[in-house]
């Protein structure tokens, strides 16, 4: 009966129940046949408010969504137009360096290739880039920056792996610079796929000028970054803190020095982002609930005891992770796959010797591909619907792109130091 | 009428959102200042910021609507028009079944914490700051079961924001 219920209820799932009822109801079963009250659900619920680090993703949504209001993409494509835009191949460079800001503040949401994919595009094809080239570039970019502070699935993988408490306990400061190397090596090797490949001629001269033209413009947005992460690592305030911060600047720059985003827009703005951080943590909570039936039921143990009956070496479990979170990352939201999946995968991989702000990376790095994998990948669909090309061509498009990238994803897996050289 | 009260209750949504927002913003800020520059901060302050965080996530996820939420695309997105509607229909009575579930036991919860007199945040006590679990999940499964009567195919925008 209960085995019945639970195929169900991941039928459900896979014919698209919304993953907060579908956790839920798992959730529900495991504690009901071992016979615990079901209020449970809600005492687990509760821990939202207990959780002081999640305080942090409404301020960075929030913030993320006013800058995509207001007109943060076009002056972070100046100034990275300016800094870099000399370089060979320069046009594709700045747009990897812009779509990778652009998508730690904001979160990968699709977002960038709406905000910078559709100014980059036109730019990129009226350098002499191929249109597949360039498709491939906006499509793919759209999820790069993932591993780069203060990205939101970054700050979720830690307050969920914190949670588990397993394997040697880590700061989400770590897990910020652990991320660095791995994100900087994904835009050098694309760079330099790129230059090698089309061997592209400089797009614009360097000019001292234009460059100070594009600090201006950014001059309310640039200390930002500075502020908060002089602030996190000074110790002066605290990430949650740090993210308050953050809205509160975000809001007075693009409301009041600005003056792109209306008060009247406000409203409309804090509605989708809470909107979008409420489907994101009513999950959590659930899946909080559902984690401690899983401990209680000594889940990961049996699947870690299981795994490791086929699978002795690290390097292979290490592959065989790579392939399951490719598929996961294209089928599920990147929140929804860190929230589910770390906490059945994190004592398995440590049970492996993996560190567990190691596996962060490698979690995030597989998912920022699955969103462009096909046949589902996100990315795709949405570059599909934007720039108004069909779902195959883009297919095409992003292949080469994928390849680089999952060269990249090879050492970054394979190659620990890059991800825990400060340790 | 339906409308109306539909209208009305989107509204608040978007009123209690702003308000807990930037309540959260500003005693956040406040505390950050108070502590770096007259080294003392609200004592409840942390307290209330944490709460609103469970009340902005619940009415966040009642506002998102039935089509809003986060899932699994992969055979709504082949499938054709008639069975994606009739797919919906079953998973919204599903989702709403278990949003009127939720309701319900958050309801012992809160008759739990209301008969021990469990402390929530500063002077407020725990029961009330739970009373957003079953206001929320009840509104939820009532929008879920009557989207589970309309005919409508699931599924979210195309892009987030």
């Amino acid at each position: 009966m209960i085995a019945a219920l639970a195929i169900g209820i991941v039928a459900l799932a896979l014919l698209g129940a919304p993953l907060f009822a579908v956790v839920m109801a798992a959730a529900m079963l495991g504690f009901f046949a071992a016979g615990v009250d079901l209020a449970v659900i809600p005492i687990e619920l509760y821990r939202i408010a207990d959780t002081p680090l999640l305080v942090a993703l409404p301020f960075f949504t929030f913030a993320g969504y006013v800058m995509v209001a207001a007109k943060t993409s076009e002056r972070l494509m100046n100034l990275t137009r300016a800094l870099f835009g000399w370089m060979p191949s320069g046009l594709p460079i700045v747009g990897f360096v812009a779509c990778a800001i652009f998508t730690a503040l904001t979160g990968a949401s699709g977002v960038t290739i709406v905000a910078v994919g559709a100014l980059l595009l036109p730019m990129l094809t009226a350098n002499g880039y191929s249109e597949r080239y360039s498709l491939g570039l906006v499509t793919t970019s759209g999820s790069l920056g993932l591993l780069i502070v203060p990205s939101v699935p970054l700050i979720l993988y830690g307050i969920v792996a914190q949670q588990m408490e397993v394997g040697e306990p880590f700061t989400i400061q770590q897990l910020f610079l652990a991320g660095l190397l791995p994100a900087l090596l994904m835009i050098l090797m694309l760079s330099g796929w790129t230059a090698l490949r089309h061997g592209g001629a400089p797009s614009t001269p360097f000019e001292w000028p234009a460059l100070r033209e594009a600090v201006k413009a950014a001059r309310w947005e640039l200390p930002l970054p500075f502020f908060v992460l002089g602030g996190i690592y000074s110790g002066l305030f605290a990430i949650s803190e740090a993210a308050a911060m953050t809205a509160l600047y975000v809001l007075v720059a693009e409301v009041f020095l600005y003056k792109e985003v209306a008060i009247k827009r406000l409203a409309g703005i804090v509605r989708e982002s809470m909107v979008m951080v409420g489907s994101i943590i009513l999950i959590l909570g659930v899946a909080l609930a559902f984690t401690n039936f899983l401990v209680d039921a000594e889940v990961p143990q049996h699947l870690f005891e299981f795994v490791q009956a086929s699978i002795s070496s690290p390097l292979t479990f290490l592959i065989l992770l790579n392939i399951i979170l490719l598929i996961l990352g294209a089928v599920l939201d990147v929140y929804a796959a860190v929230i589910i999946m770390v906490p059945l995968l994190l004592p398995v991989a440590v049970g492996y010797g993996i560190h567990p702000v190691h596996l962060g990376i490698i979690f995030l790095a597989n998912l920022q591909i699955g969103y462009f994998t096909p046949p589902i990948g996100m990315n795709l669909f949405i570059a599909s619907y934007r720039f108004e090309r069909p779902v195959l061509e883009l297919y095409a498009a992003c292949l080469p792109f994928m390849g680089v990238l999952l060269i990249a994803l090879l050492l970054i897996t394979y190659v620990p130091a890059l991800s825990l050289w400060f340790l | 009428m339906l409308n109306d009260v539909a209208r009305a209750l989107r509204r608040i949504e978007s009123g209690l959102l702003v308000a807990l927002l930037l309540a959260m913003i500003g005693v956040a800020v406040y505390q950050v200042a108070a502590r770096n520059l007259f080294g003392t901060s609200l004592t409840w302050g942390d307290g209330m910021v944490r709460v609103a965080l469970l009340w902005v996530t619940m009415i966040g996820a009642m506002a998102a609507g039935p089509a809003g939420h986060i899932r699994v695309d992969v055979v709504n997105r082949f499938a054709s028009e008639r069975v994606a509607r009739r797919l919906a229909r079953v998973t919204n009575l599903f989702t709403a079944i278990l949003c009127f579930a939720l309701g319900w036991y958050s309801m012992t919860l809160i008759a739990w914490d209301y008969a021990d007199g469990t402390p929530g945040f500063g002077p407020v006590p725990a029961w009330i700051c739970e009373l957003v679990i079953p206001v929320a999940s009840g509104v939820m499964g009532l929008r879920y079961l009557i989207a589970s009567f309309q005919r409508s195919r699931q599924g979210g925008p195309e892009t987030r924001p």
